[in-house]
């Protein structure tokens, strides 16, 4: 036997460039439904794992869905927004605790959600270095926004402004960040956090006297890194404008109006017994509620279930082109088998018995699929390592 | 002792055949097939090796009738007893030197190649000078140096019959001259029978039999130290 793998051996180094084409051939094939397979159970735990955590969530009326990713992966808008009242509805019932949050806003392209620290707790999201929220203006960041920005502690992460045409809006906000959080592989990594009134700040509901930065030279840019007082020329009609809370001036940083009415893009609503979730789906049974309430995990299987039906498809796709690889492998082997016919020759007229022919191309064929297996393997493996840190799934 | 009585072989569809009455031929004989080619030189050899198997008659090599034999029992036979050494060398080039020596072995699925059986081709290497080429690739050596390791993987397993196919073709005069050398010598070392299919006269003389296969066994040719031969070629197969 190791005469025959030796042979093999030799004979698929001397033919590198077509082994290694084979070995490509076979990956794709192996690899394609394995990846496949393992993206889309990895993509359904995530995203059941994220919906089953989380019993209901209450938004303005419309797409269920939207509000569901919306809440759930802070991807998208609900088209219309609810208020703090809907949340105190649901306080007030006593029925289940209420989280509100307002994810409306980005940060270096990072969502910022705007959420009370119950939802820290809800998430059993750890501050592993820093501290949580002490004023507004404070920030925490998801372990992936701190590795990407390369942020650490007191460093001045900007808001990005709503709407760049938008003159008379409000000013960007340079947020502190006080806490970097644990990495969670959710993704919660893949933002950053505030107290609700700093994102009502951010949305210009809220907004002090004292520190408004206007028209004065930055010392910061809008990633975060410092200029030199040289590097930026003082009358630069470029200037950067924004607002910065600090200890001088957070005192001065009120809101105006009925609190009420301040905005929030979804609730989460935790009851507290099955009973309690029971009683508040009822609630927002009235076809003229302005708000909705959804239960996730409903909302997410039935995404689900469209993609198991693309799944299947593809599915279809790789079994037909399985079949045409192995196919062209056939007639790769059988090619191969009679260009090397006097080769063979010489082997059975030097004493090898057929069989000893068979074995070698088989051995051959082994070794290929083998190689092919380990580099599947390996790549699968790689996935399996970087699959949390992409965004897709995370 | 190879004995063959009575042996006929037809290709059929070449309308080719070759019968051989009585042959004997002694341990350590040299004997030279000569002949135009596609005169049935090969075949003969392939019958004496048992690549083929003849329609009637007996081949027998010291006692052993390679004619009752099964197709496993003659492979046994060609890799034990017989070293082949063909026209094209037909040497593999994906092996290197010592590997295309040792292919024997390797092809032998009974036989583990063992580290005696790299020394022996080492020694073998080294009887053919070809020592300092043992991990060259075939297609970096000379057209002499490849006729060596096709003679050194023929005396690899220390055969009884080194049978060679027009293994000086194409080649200068001084170069043949060294090579029917060299294939004496080491058939005379390991006192095996040499057979030699060849179209070249000229060496014929220094065989010990010439069996001529442009003429019957009656021919001029059987005169020349050679023992009688029974033989009859029918028909001529296409070159």
């Amino acid at each position: 036997m190791n005469g025959t793998f030796l042979l093999a051996r030799r004979y698929l180094w001397h033919h590198r460039v077509r082994s290694a084409v084979l070995v490509g051939c076979l990956t794709l094939m192996f690899l394609l439904p394995i990846g496949l397979q393992f993206f889309s159970t990895h993509l359904e735990a995530r995203l059941t794992e994220r919906a089953s955590a989380t019993p209901l969530v209450v938004g303005s009326a419309g797409s269920e869905l939207e509000l569901a990713l919306h809440a759930l992966y802070f991807r998208g808008q609900p088209s219309r927004e609810t208020t703090v009242a809907e949340s105190n509805r649901i306080s007030e019932s006593d029925l289940a605790k209420s989280i509100p949050m307002l994810v409306r806003f980005k940060a270096e392209g990072w969502p910022i959600v705007g959420t009370s620290s119950d939802y820290l707790r809800f998430r059993n999201l750890k501050v592993a270095k820093g501290h949580s929220w002490n004023r507004r203006g404070d920030c925490l960041l998801g372990a992936t926004v701190a590795k990407q920005l390369s942020l650490d502690l007191d460093d001045g992460l900007m808001t990005e402004p709503e709407n760049v045409f938008e003159l008379d809006g409000s000013f960007p906000l340079r947020m502190r960040v006080v806490g970097l959080l644990a990495e969670t592989g959710s993704p919660d990594d893949n933002a950053v956090f505030v107290e609700l009134e700093t994102a009502w700040i951010i949305a210009g509901i809220g907004h002090g006297h004292a520190s408004s930065r206007k028209n004065r030279l930055p010392d910061v840019s809008s990633n975060g890194k410092t200029f030199g007082k040289t590097d930026v020329p003082e009358h630069d009609a470029a200037l950067i404008e924004f607002t910065e809370i600090t200890e001088e001036n957070a005192s001065s940083f009120h809101f105006h109006g009925d609190r009420n009415n301040f905005p929030l893009t979804a609730i989460l609503a935790i009851p507290h017994d099955e009973e309690s979730e029971t009683l508040l789906l009822g609630r927002y049974l009235a076809d003229d509620d302005p708000a909705q309430v959804i239960r996730p995990v409903e909302v997410i299987g039935e995404l689900l279930a469209i993609v198991m039906r693309i799944r299947q498809l593809f599915e279809l796709a790789f079994a037909a082109m399985a079949i045409v690889t192995a196919a062209m492998l056939i007639l790769f082997v059988v090619l191969a088998v009679q260009i090397r016919q006097r080769e063979f020759a010489t082997m059975f007229r030097i004493g090898c018995g057929r069989f000893m022919i068979f074995r070698l191309v088989g051995a051959e064929l082994l070794i290929l699929f083998t190689i092919s297996g380990l580099v599947t393997v390996l790549i699968t493996g790689a996935f399996i390592c970087v699959a949390p840190r992409l965004s897709l799934l995370a | 002792m190879l004995e063959i009585d009575d042996l006929e072989f037809r290709y059929e569809r070449e309308g080719f055949g070759l019968r051989v009455s009585s042959l004997r031929i002694a341990s350590g004989e040299s004997v030279a097939l000569v002949g135009p080619s596609g005169c049935g030189k090969t075949t003969l050899l392939n019958l004496v090796a048992g690549i083929v198997v003849p329609s009637d008659g007996n081949v027998r090599f010291e006692g052993r009738e390679l004619t009752r034999l099964d197709d496993a029992g003659r492979r046994a036979f060609r890799i034990s007893s017989v070293g082949m050494v063909f026209q094209e060398f037909e040497l593999l080039e994906y092996l290197n030197v010592e590997e295309n020596i040792l292919l024997p072995f390797l092809l032998n699925s009974s036989q583990r190649l063992r580290p005696e059986s790299r020394t022996a081709a080492g020694e073998l290497a080294e009887s053919l000078g070809l020592n300092p080429l043992l991990h060259r690739r075939i297609d970096l050596l000379s057209h002499g140096e490849r006729q060596r390791v096709a003679i050194a993987r023929a005396l690899i397993t220390n055969p009884q019959l080194l049978l060679t196919d027009e293994p000086t073709g194409n080649l200068d005069p001084a170069t043949r001259d060294r090579i029917v050398d060299l294939l004496f010598k080491q058939a005379a070392t390991r006192q095996a029978t040499l057979f030699m299919a060849t179209h070249d006269h000229s060496l014929v003389h220094r065989f010990d039999r010439v069996i001529d296969f442009s003429t019957p066994a009656d021919s001029g040719i059987e005169l020349l130290r050679n023992k009688p031969v029974d033989l009859t070629v029918h028909g001529e197969k296409d070159s």
